[in-house]
């Protein structure tokens, strides 16, 4: 016999971690963005809005945010354009696919400390790789310090942050592509569509619902980035590379201000709700296509 | 029509080129890094294939009693929260695939929305939490924190899978007087099989890999994994790229042979996560 209650027991461990160890830091982190919480003593007094106002006031915070913005538009339109690029090669039949996919999927497999290392490695200024190679091409005058200098460090994260995570955008388009029907195609082509009206009209359209679900995934993700510029940079030189993940992580756990960094905690939090409704709102006002009508989940 | 198909062949053979080699030469250099003596390591032009590779880098890294430490602390960590995981989310998923029950919509949508939730927005609440309740600096406090952030993907991979199996089946083990644990145990998991694998990959690839919650929650190295070890290589021994190259392939080997091992059920189950018919 089926009884209600057995579906509870059930979910019951799952949802007493998620209580335990989600729900309630998410209460936590609010609670100190509004109090004086100091780590030792406990004790913590509600001061309203002037965490935030400190932080705010922080000479390098606006710094972190030009960053962080700059990092999520550059990374995601990277991403999602090579991602798009190597989908459609990939959606082609040929021999020898499966293994091709496998490779292109083994930089996001491996852990990103150890791409973070495998990308200091080669930007090394004096034995890396990048300048050795630019020196044997007779390319010299654009030998340089990848990762010391503010401007090209910036761009040298940029470029690993990519290389490691554009595998998961590619996946994910992909399986979307090998789900168009294959006479959508046909008849364009007997239609005499040229490549590029197959792949505005068809291709697109059709997986418009991936397309918004990988692109928000993304920004949140993109948003959420620490390991590889920590290995990396560890945010320098000067603050060059250091976005809102590194930067709550110095305020809460080398500067010890816990209420300041629950402050910059709760501003991300809004901001992925923000782009969680926008996402749904997107969503939802496209389900009308011809050749579409499926309903995407999270 | 024979000079399109050459020419077809052409890019077709081109992209796989470039493919290969976006993705694979920096992995290739990190190999011939780590198989290098010290003095082939800075030589300029540089040489991609080393001309008497050595072992000496691993010896280094197997030896380094830190190393070794970091190793056993990654291992228990990842296998335990692994297994824990899969129990954990088989039941929850097949709670939510099976029952209907009042709520249930509202604890489905929290467990995915949790997904996105941003990890660095975590870091303060999970530090204090496992500090007051004396789990800081522990095997088990990293364990039940790398199942949490795992879970609701688990469950999520796990219930669509779970959902595909008709309920049938289940129907004549009810009539045959099994209760629900027996059949989830008997019935469902064995023909659950390859879902449970890429759970089961998921989560040790998640702890295995995992930094940022390593670096905060844990404080010495009775309990630190290998990727803060191999984040602080440098501070420790000095840059030594050869050692620091072993190390990272070492580290890399477990998570890559699992990944190519499980990638097809677990592409195919996120994928199918996302678009629902």
């Amino acid at each position: 016999m089926k009884t209600r209650y057995q579906g509870y027991l059930f979910i019951l461990p799952a949802t007493i971690l998620l209580v335990l160890l989600m729900v309630y830091p998410m209460w936590k982190t609010f609670t100190y963005s509004v109090t004086d919480f100091k780590l030792i003593g406990n004790s913590s007094t509600f001061v309203g809005l002037q965490n935030f106002k400190a932080v705010m006031a922080r000479y390098d915070f606006l710094n972190v945010l030009k960053n962080t913005l700059i990092w999520v538009v550059v990374t995601v339109f990277f991403q999602f354009a090579l991602a798009m690029i190597v989908a459609l090669f990939l959606n082609v039949k040929f021999r020898g696919r499966a293994v091709v996919q496998i490779i292109a999927l083994i930089p996001w497999t491996i852990p990103s400390v150890v791409s973070g290392n495998t990308w200091k490695w080669i930007f090394q200024t004096d034995f890396g790789l990048m300048n050795a190679l630019l020196r044997q091409i007779g390319l010299g005058e654009f030998v340089q310090p990848w990762l010391s200098q503010p401007k090209m460090a910036f761009f040298s994260v940029l470029f690993a942050a990519i290389w490691q995570g554009y595998p998961f955008l590619m996946i994910m388009l992909l399986s979307g592509l090998k789900g168009i029907p294959e006479d959508q195609y046909e008849a364009a082509m007997i239609d005499g569509a040229s490549p590029s009206q197959r792949f505005r009209y068809i291709t697109v359209p059709n997986i418009k619902n991936i397309i918004v679900i990988v692109i928000t995934l993304q920004i949140i993700y993109a948003w959420n980035t620490f390991d590889i510029i920590f290995v990396l940079t560890g945010g320098g030189p000067g603050g060059a590379t250091e976005i809102l993940g590194l930067f709550i992580y110095k305020l809460g756990f080398s500067a010890f201000n816990f209420s300041e960094a629950a402050a910059v905690s709760v501003l991300l939090l809004a901001f992925v709700i923000v782009i969680l409704m926008l996402r749904n709102f997107l969503t939802k006002k496209e389900t009308g296509t011809i050749y579409e009508k499926k309903k995407i989940t999270l | 029509m024979r000079k399109r198909k050459l020419r077809y062949k052409i890019l077709i053979t081109l992209g796989i080129l470039l493919i290969c080699l976006y993705s694979l030469l920096p992995i290739f250099w990190v190999l011939s890094t780590s198989f290098k003596q010290p003095d082939v390591i800075f030589s300029d032009p540089p040489q991609w294939i080393p001309k008497n590779p050595t072992f000496d880098n691993y010896k280094t890294v197997i030896q380094n009693p830190a190393m070794i430490q970091y190793f056993k602390n990654t291992v228990i960590i990842s296998l335990s929260s692994t297994v824990l995981s899969v129990v954990i989310a088989v039941l929850a998923a097949y709670g939510f695939s099976r029952y209907k029950f009042r709520g249930r919509s509202v604890f489905l949508g929290m467990f995915l929305f949790s997904r996105i939730l941003p990890r660095v927005s975590l870091i303060l609440p999970f530090f204090i939490i496992l500090r007051n309740i004396r789990l800081l600096n522990t095997h088990l406090g990293m364990i039940i924190v790398y199942i949490i952030i795992g879970l609701p993907i688990t469950i999520w991979l796990a219930k669509g899978f779970f959902d595909k199996i008709p309920i049938e089946i289940e129907e004549s083990a009810i009539l045959d007087g099994c209760g629900p644990l027996t059949i989830l145990l008997r019935i469902i998991v064995p023909i659950s099989a390859p879902a449970i694998g890429a759970i089961a990959m998921y989560a040790f690839i998640l702890a295995w890999n995992e930094l940022l919650l390593a670096l905060i929650l844990t404080l010495d190295i009775s309990t630190q994994t290998i990727s803060i070890g191999l984040s602080y290589y440098k501070l420790e021994f000095g840059i030594s790229w050869g050692n620091l190259m072993a190390g990272s392939v070492l580290m890399s080997i477990p998570a890559v042979i699992v990944f190519i091992f499980f990638q097809k059920n677990l592409v195919d189950g996120l994928t199918a996560g996302s678009v629902k018919e």
